[in-house]
């Protein structure tokens, strides 16, 4: 028999190059993701245990306030130890051209750490920075520039207000020295860090205490000895452990989120496997189906049914074999490029790669080939042992209609559908309200269980579907398009298969550009409350020239500005003495509305003081209370209104604030930005009409919002990409299926051709197939994609906000015009062969 | 090219008073090339008259498929030429001869004469829906009246007992009104008395209707319906009889020692 499948493969190699390449495709993704997940741990590890075994003992904070500084010179006179490395770590904020943005400072990283310089040198004395890749990247900052950092010691030393957030004056000027790449020191990763002496970084950020002190030992003593010791003489200040330990918490800390990256890409390797089974068991369907005649005739000489199982078998075996080979050659060289990649790129902020080969990830992905392909090619093998003898006799009959047994896979698949549904819709309602997660975990086994049913019942929908779509084809193409749609749907079985194909990849990425899309208009509300103002220009009290008022309102990026005049007040409660004096009481216009994302957040009506969440907790307001404002010598009695989370303490009309001021001039003009103005160019518009003023301040919470929905979007984008193998797999499938069906029907198009189908119309014919194929799983999948988006942002986001269906109609529109591209790309070998067949050969053949 | 002279009795004919529906010239085909190439038409001159039902007989391999496919713009010849009415189809393109087989030719083939998935109705308009054209109404009646197909133009081939496909697959040749309809071994996966009816009609529809048809076929029976029988043997014609009786036409197969 051996013989006979040998010759059998050698002779159909073309036919099993599809199902290969689809293993191909699925075993690489695999083989890569196993492959840089380990790599990632192992160069983690060295990493760590190259600097941290370097140290008798870790200082760390307890409880999270930081290990008090004199400890560091307490530990330096210890008599065990040989020398002290201390980190302290704090946040401050750079001005950029492009806004403020907020960055980590550290000390200098140790000497034996993993982060080097890749350019300059280490900050030295004061007023010297060294940026990490990740932020100098993100700040746009080079060597030699100079830099605006907020001094937080020397602004809380002098404020009277609370911390407003309007920023302080007090900024310290700062070069840039060196670049560093921090990102393979765990302590980093990464976060854009700036590196400055310790005396900087404790002005700059106001931080006393470190967050981190290594501590050398003497060469004699043992780690375990300096270890108690240092604990001896810190007292319960600090977690002390020795540098092994920490390296083994570190790795545990790390390794975690590597391991959750992993999981994540192999569950994308996963739906990849999934789609290519799909090709494969609808390849060898298909093949099983073409050699009846050949199988009957086997039997006809004494083959028995299980023979010529173990024939079809060990034809899915050695195809599974040499795509899973190839696929993890292919994996290990896909993943040697992307670390390679990963090593130049310092915006992805990963620690130098090193790959590491382990057997693990050659084997498993290996094994998980073979295993799908032989699973996949499982029903056609039985279906094959099933041949009669007697159909070598018989002509071939066409597919029969509905049988018994399609009944019972009808009533499954709705079962199925309506019970996956059910978990869908009802595991938030029902669990997430009590445990976000449970509720989460019953909607995605929901999800799965409803989309198994979908594709069991992909078999009535598709053709129905591509007779649908067919009509139009049919309309702009005439007798192609309905050969085409005749084409699609003579086959139920095969149709659905390669339209599932399809249909799984467009599903999951539309299900997540909606759920990402949803979600993120759900948060809007949430983002729109806590951000409601993009820019505030505020001269701290003062009133604004007039002609710096008319360039900001002149600004072209400004969809619309508001004028707000502002004085200091004195706020007395009942009868008392001033609940609070020399307070920046802000007079809200009527055109406020237009500035503000969420209007409501600073609706203050005629009559009221509008007063800050955090503000009138200090100050023990409640709603309804009267208190007397008092500026100057006039005075008026305001209702308080709580608010949320507010720009400044205390807010009034503009009118109520001019009764008390009539003089009071403009203060601050608030802008909003255009829909889709780019924000870096529009923030440096502002700063610069507002430069040549001293001492105005640019704040506002534009930058924040973009770089949420910035983050979304790149999340999103990955995803898609690592989605997009799937729909590459499935892109094979379809040209499989044509070119099968192609071959199938030699006589047929022979047939055409004879009675005047010109060559380019049945070209055409095999493309409209292609593309009524992919259009109907690129169209069920977006419908199926934002029903599921849905469904998965109304689980995510259970007891947060309500769920605001929203649809990015383009990027779905996008998917399905890739969709149906790469169908038509698919078509075009398939297309070119069956117009290649001369109809005379064809005829006589038969 | 050769030595060897065709059937005399042909050459000798005097010039048919219509000019033919289709003829050949000099007709040679290779399959192959080199030592190898097999010669399957060689230099075989031959005409058609309008209005006749003509049978190319001939044992396996004798070229007459080749020559069908030849004559219907199916196949291009290794050197000579072939025409359909007054059209050279010599130099015509792919594209060219596509348009003139949809227009100007009728098809009836052995079996698989239908696409499985169009209903009966369907596979007779066929051609003219390539072409675009509108079918005549009031000839679409009458042919399918002729043909008894009226019961089964919802029906799909496999609903269609082998004669019935037969029949509508003449439908589809007629209903375009062709100058000439070639039919390969039309009988050939028959029983005799549905062959024979299949004869009778494709000899009626050259009598009444004025339909030109070109037909190859082995069978003797199926030649006695034709006016007349052109004997093709190893690539040559070998002879040719007007208004054959069975015995002569299995006469001349004899001598042709098939």
């Amino acid at each position: 028999m051996l013989t006979l499948t040998l010759a059998s493969l050698r002779q159909q190699a073309r036919r099993y190059l599809a199902p290969a390449i689809a293993v191909v495709i699925g075993v690489a993704f695999v083989t890569a993701s196993m492959t840089l997940t380990t790599s990632l741990r192992s160069s983690t590890q060295a990493a760590l245990t190259g600097d941290l075994s370097h140290y008798a003992a870790v200082v760390l904070p307890s409880q999270g306030a930081p290990v008090p500084e004199p400890a560091a010179q307490t530990l330096r006179d210890l008599p065990g130890v040989a020398g002290v490395v201390a980190h302290r770590v704090g946040w401050t904020r750079f001005t950029l051209p492009s806004g403020p943005r907020d960055v980590q400072f550290s000390t200098p990283p140790s000497p034996t750490s993993a982060a080097r310089l890749v350019d300059g040198r280490m900050p030295t004395s004061g007023g010297e920075l060294a940026l990490s890749r990740s932020a100098a990247a993100g700040s746009g900052l080079r060597v030699g520039d100079t830099v605006r950092v907020d001094d937080l010691t020397h602004s809380r030393g002098s404020a009277t207000a609370p911390d407003d957030g309007v920023g302080s004056q007090h900024r310290a000027a700062a070069t840039v020295v060196g670049i560093i790449d921090a990102a393979a020191d765990p302590r980093y990763g990464s976060t854009p860090v700036a590196f400055a002496t310790d005396a900087d970084v404790a002005a700059w950020t106001g931080e006393e205490g470190y967050r981190e002190i290594d501590v050398a030992g003497q060469p004699a003593a043992s780690a375990e000895h300096v270890r108690s010791e240092v604990a001896a003489a810190l007292g319960g200040q600090a977690v002390v452990r020795t540098g092994d330990e920490q390296a083994q918490h570190l790795l545990a800390q790390a390794t975690g989120g590597v391991d959750l990256l992993g999981i994540l890409l192999l569950a994308f390797a996963a739906v990849a496997l999934f789609v290519s089974a799909l090709v494969i068991g609808n390849t060898f369907a298909v093949l099983v189906a073409r050699r009846r005649r050949e199988t009957a005739l086997l039997r006809c000489v004494g083959a028995t049914g299980a023979q010529v199982r173990r024939l079809v078998l060990v034809e899915s075996c050695v195809v599974g074999l040499v795509g899973a080979l190839t696929g993890v050659a292919l994996g290990l060289g896909l993943a040697a490029a992307l670390a390679r990649l990963a090593n130049r790129s310092a915006a992805l902020g990963l620690p130098q790669l090193d790959l590491a080969f382990d057997p693990t990830a050659m084997a498993l992905p290996a094994v998980a080939g073979v295993a799908v392909t032989v699973l996949a090619a499982a029903l056609p093998v039985w279906r094959a042992g099933r041949v009669a003898p007697l159909e070598a006799l018989r002509p071939a009959l066409p597919p029969t209609g509905r049988s018994r047994a399609s009944t019972v896979r009808l009533v499954v698949a709705l079962l199925v559908l309506v019970a996956g549904t059910a978990l869908l819709v009802a595991g938030p309602t029902v669990f997430g309200e009590q445990d976000l997660m449970l509720g989460l975990v019953v909607a995605i086994l929901g999800g799965a269980v409803s989309f198994a049913g979908v594709l069991l019942l992909s078999r009535r929908y598709v053709p129905a579907l591509a007779r649908l779509l067919g009509r139009l084809a049919s309309r702009l193409a005439g007798p192609p398009g309905d050969l085409a749609v005749e084409g699609a749907v003579r086959n139920p079985a095969r149709a659905a298969a390669t339209s599932a194909a399809l249909l799984v990849g467009v599903t999951l990425i539309a299900m997540m550009l909606v759920g990402g899309q949803t979600a993120s208009a759900s948060a809007a509300h949430e983002i729109d409350r806590h951000y409601p103002v993009d820019v505030m220009v505020s001269g701290s009290g003062a009133s604004l020239p007039a002609d710096a008022v008319a360039r900001l309102e002149r600004l072209g990026v400004a969809a619309a500005t508001a004028r707000l005049p502002q004085v200091t007040a004195e706020l007395t409660a009942g009868r008392g003495a001033p609940t609070a004096e020399g307070m920046p009481l802000v007079g809200l216009p009527t055109d406020a509305a237009d500035v503000l994302r969420d209007p409501s957040v600073l609706a203050a009506t005629p009559g009221t003081l509008l007063v800050d969440q955090q503000v009138a907790q200090d100050t023990r307001l409640a709603t309804g209370e009267r208190v007397i404002v008092k500026v100057g010598e006039r005075h008026t009695s305001l209702v308080v209104h709580v608010g949320g989370r507010l720009p400044y303490p205390y807010f009034a009309t503009e009118a109520d604030l001019r009764r008390l001021a009539p003089q009071a001039g403009v203060a601050q003009v608030w802008l909003r930005f255009t829909e889709g103005a780019d924000l870096p160019s529009a923030m440096e518009a502002v700063n610069a009409a507002a430069a040549d003023v001293p001492g105005l301040v640019v704040s506002g919470s534009a930058p924040e919002r973009a770089q949420i929905s910035e983050a979304l979007d790149v999340a999103l984008l990955v995803v898609t990409a690592l989605l997009g193998i799937s729909v590459l797999i499935a892109v094979v499938g379809i040209g499989n299926t044509l070119s099968l069906s192609v071959l199938e029907r030699t006589h047929e198009s022979a047939l055409l051709r004879a009675i005047g189908l010109t060559r380019g119309q049945l070209r055409l014919t095999v493309a409209l197939e292609a593309l009524l194929l992919s259009a109907v799983g690129a169209i069920v999948g977006c419908a199926l994609g934002i029903g599921y988006g849905w469904a998965g942002a109304r689980a995510l986001l259970t007891g947060q906000a309500t769920t605001l269906l929203s649809v990015p109609w383009g990027r779905l529109g996008l998917v399905v015009v890739v969709a149906l591209v790469a169908g038509l790309v698919a078509s075009v070998l398939p297309a070119r062969r069956a117009a290649a067949v001369a109809p005379a050969v064809a005829l006589a053949a038969e | 090219m050769t030595t060897h002279s065709t059937a005399g009795t042909f050459e000798a004919a005097p010039r048919p008073q219509l000019a033919p529906a289709a003829r050949t010239h000099s007709l040679t085909k290779l399959y192959g090339s080199g030592p190898s190439a097999v010669r399957a038409l060689d230099d075989v001159s031959i005409e058609f008259a309008v209005g006749q039902l003509t049978a190319v007989m001939g044992p396996s391999g004798s070229g007459k498929s080749t020559l069908m496919h030849c004559l219907a713009g199916l196949d291009t010849p290794t050197s000579g030429r072939v025409w359909l009415g007054d059209t050279d189809l010599t130099g015509l393109g792919d594209r060219a001869l596509t348009l003139l087989r949809r227009r100007r030719v009728g098809f009836v083939f052995q079996s698989l004469n239908l696409l499985p998935m169009l209903s009966a109705q369907q596979n007779m308009l066929l051609p003219l829906r390539l072409a675009g054209r509108r079918p005549d109404r009031e000839w679409m009646t009458h042919v399918i009246e002729a043909l008894r197909l009226a019961d089964r133009l919802d029906h799909r081939p496999s609903e269609l007992s082998g004669g019935q496909q037969q029949r509508v697959a003449v439908a589809r040749a007629l209903l375009t009104r062709p100058d000439v309809i070639f039919a390969d071994e039309p009988t050939g996966a028959l029983d005799s008395q549905t062959g024979a009816q299949m004869l009778s009609f494709l000899r009626t529809s050259v009598r009444e209707l004025d339909q030109t048809v070109v037909m190859v076929t082995h069978d003797p029976r199926a030649a006695t319906y034709a006016d007349r029988v052109v004997l093709l043997a190893d690539g040559k014609v070998a002879g040719e009889l007007t208004d054959p009786d069975p015995d002569a036409v299995l006469d001349a197969m004899r001598t042709m020692g098939a």
